[in-house]
């Protein structure tokens, strides 16, 4: 009785985080799950190196933006607050359609847009999505919860047909993906 | 430790053992330090490159708080056995990773400590900075084993050691072989010496090994025992001679004592020949003396008898010539008298007991007092000593000196005679003296002549035997009379007898 009990409780527990860590993408309030996408964002672009091009000047910022509605709010302001990647400073910029970005480096694409993950090709924006099918809509990093942790995944060939260099540090944590097989 | 009275063998060997234990020693623990401090290095070295490639393949691990790579990173460090443990630790402090996995992490440090390298007992800890562009992500910890490079040194030790025991042995047998050449001749110089001075055999000879010191050392002896040799030689010779000089001056010496004993018997015989001659004479003098006065006695009391008898009847010339009989006869008495006097003085015994000199004094001027009739004279008497002798020889002595100082102030209206003592080259002495007619010192040596007088008999009677007469009682008695006079001033008799004291 007593197995069984801890058996159902644990199964309620479960589905209480399933809900809480992968809850729905559009919501007002940010989650801890969004807190740590905001880390995870700013961390790829530490991993990542661009093309000389990418920027104009030396010291020009590293531009970090949301395309669609934001779910981060103000935790991603909050998470690159005062920091700097390669002397570069950071610097957040939200976009409404594909084709008004500009300067910009990494991109996380909300689950609303992710169809339009292919017009982003060519920019040299590291895209970031964490729908489903983002991978097969062009995009280049998605992230996955596995075991109640989460991880991404990385198409790489796409990244180098935008000329972006992805360190093996980071792909050490990725799950590399090729188009046409999505993660398992 | 004291070498001074060790053989030289052994001196020498435990000189070439020390100084090669020694050095050996220095020289292992020269090179165990250098070694430690070499490999202390190398460890530190190594340790850091170590951390220093696993930090950075672990900065994705910390930057996206990945347990599982974190793990796999650390995992690598199978490879390195020297890493027993590892662990990694976020910004936090958070222990992220460790290994070996299977270890709990209860045996890790559970915070990182200082960023650093620290030798802890049998281990190595490092901690070390895991950053990614320029910012720490969080920290490294490693933890080396050193057992087996402990295990290393004590080789090395137990090593040293072997080699010290073998080089020991090996310096031993060299010592002992190598130490020959010096000590063989210094030995063989010790015995040749030994033999020497037991011996006294200067003609045996150090036997010489080579040219260097000892050899020169040998030489010099050699030589010296040549000149021992020779001087040796030398000296038995002189003190041959020596010998002989000395039993001749022997001989010498006996002829001389022979000489002086001949000449003492001599001088005894002599002696006792004079002795019996002054007794003789004494004798003589005294007989003579003795026998004169009876038929002077007669003479003047003829002479008398004549005077009283002629003295109505005899004109006053002849009277007169009876007169210069009677003094002629008296004087002559006195002479006899004095003589018998100087005769007496040391024949038979002579009595010594304490006399009080004051006492003498008293009664030679009460006596003498009767005879001055008016004349005046002051005394000064000082209390005087008292002296152990001959009463009747001491008071003879006040009897001369004070009649002669009553005699020679005869001139003077206000005659002083004074006796008191004093101190004369250390002895206690009496005086007399007068303010008399006094005398020349030139003449003083013969005062005390029989016969001898410094003035007229027309001016001052006497003999001239009394201080003979004097003098003669003091020599008795041990002691000195000396004078001191000036012409027309008086004189001074001082006197020392032996034992004079003050009661």
């Amino acid at each position: 009785m007593a197995i069984l009990a801890s058996i159902r409780h644990h199964r309620f527990l479960a589905i209480l985080l399933l809900l809480l860590t992968v809850g729905p993408a559009a919501r007002a309030q940010p989650s801890p799950e969004y807190k740590l996408k905001a880390v995870f964002l700013y961390n790829f672009a530490q991993f990542v190196d661009w093309p000389t091009n990418a920027f104009a000047e030396t010291n020009s910022p590293l531009v970090i933006g949301v395309l669609g509605k934001d779910p981060f709010g103000k935790i991603l302001d909050e998470t690159i607050a005062g920091e700097r990647i390669k002397n570069r400073p950071l610097e957040i910029r939200r976009f409404n359609k594909a084709s008004e970005v500009t300067d910009c480096h990494v991109l996380f694409v909300s689950s609303s847009h992710s169809q339009e993950a292919a017009g982003l090709k060519g920019k040299g924006v590291l895209t970031v999505g964490d729908a489903p099918d983002f991978i097969e809509h062009g995009g280049m990093i998605r992230f996955f919860t596995e075991k109640n942790k989460l991880r991404f995944a990385i198409n790489l060939e796409a990244a180098k047909a935008d000329k972006l260099a992805i360190s093996a540090k980071l792909l050490q944590l990725a799950e590399i993906v090729s188009l046409g097989h999505g993660p398992k | 430790m004291n070498l001074n009275n060790v053989p030289i063998k052994r001196k020498l060997t435990t000189v070439i053992m020390l100084t090669s234990s020694v050095v050996l020693l220095l020289t292992a623990a020269v090179f165990i330090s250098y070694e430690v401090i070499t490999l202390r290095g190398n460890l530190v070295r190594n340790a850091q490159t170590i951390a220093q490639i696993i930090a950075a393949n672990s900065t994705v691990a910390l930057s996206f708080d990945d347990e599982k790579t974190g793990t796999e990173i650390l995992s690598k460090l199978r490879a390195e056995r020297s890493i027993v443990l590892a662990s990694l630790y976020t910004r936090d402090g958070r222990m992220l990773a460790h290994f070996p996995n299977g270890d709990p992490p209860s045996a890790f440090p559970p915070s990182p400590g200082k960023i650093g390298t620290v030798f802890e007992g049998a281990s190595l800890k490092v901690f070390f900075p895991v950053q990614e562009d320029n910012k720490q992500l969080g920290t490294l910890f490693l933890e080396s084993d050193l057992a087996p490079v402990y295990q290393r040194f004590r080789l090395y030790a137990g090593l040293a050691f072997l080699v010290l025991i073998g080089s020991s042995v090996v310096a031993y047998f060299l010592s002992h072989w190598l130490q020959k050449s010096i000590s063989q001749p210094i030995l063989e110089l010790a015995e040749t010496a030994k033999a020497v001075s037991i011996n006294k055999d200067y003609l045996v000879r150090a036997q010489k090994y080579g040219n260097d010191e000892l050899g020169v050392f040998t030489d010099a002896f050699n030589d010296m025992l040549t000149q021992i040799h020779q001087r040796d030689a030398a000296l038995r010779e002189n003190e041959g001679r020596l010998k002989e000089a000395l039993l001749a001056s022997k001989t010498a010496e006996g002829e001389i004592r022979n000489l002086n004993a001949e000449l003492e018997a001599r001088v005894q015989s002599r002696t006792a020949e004079l002795g019996a001659i002054n007794k003789e004479l004494e004798a003589f003098t005294y007989s003579v003396s003795h026998d004169l006065r009876a038929p002077l006695r007669h003479i003047d009391a003829f002479a008398q008898i004549l005077d009283e008898e002629a003295q109505t009847s005899v004109p006053p010339e002849l009277r007169q010539y009876i007169t210069k009989i009677r003094q002629g006869a008296q004087n002559m008495g006195h002479l006899v008298d004095d003589l018998l006097n100087l005769s007496r003085v040391g024949r038979g015994e002579m009595v010594r007991k304490p006399i009080k000199l004051n006492a003498v004094v008293d009664e030679v001027i009460a006596e003498i007092r009767m005879e001055l009739g008016k004349r005046e004279v002051e005394w000064r008497i000082a209390p005087l000593p008292t002296v152990p002798g001959d009463p009747g020889l001491i008071k003879q002595i006040f009897v001369n000196l004070i009649s002669n100082a009553v005699k020679y102030s005869r001139p003077r209206a206000n005659a002083v005679i004074e006796l008191g003592q004093e101190m004369a080259d250390g002895q206690l002495a009496v005086f007399v003296r007068d303010n008399g007619v006094g005398f020349n010192m030139k003449y003083a040596d013969k005062l005390f002549g029989v016969f001898h007088r410094l003035h007229r008999a027309e001016e001052f009677e006497g003999t001239g035997v009394g201080l003979a007469t004097v003098q003669r009682i003091i020599q008795l008695h041990q002691g000195r009379i000396w004078v001191e006079a000036e012409v027309g001033k008086g004189a001074t008799f001082h006197f020392t007898l032996p034992g004079m004291y003050n009661e």
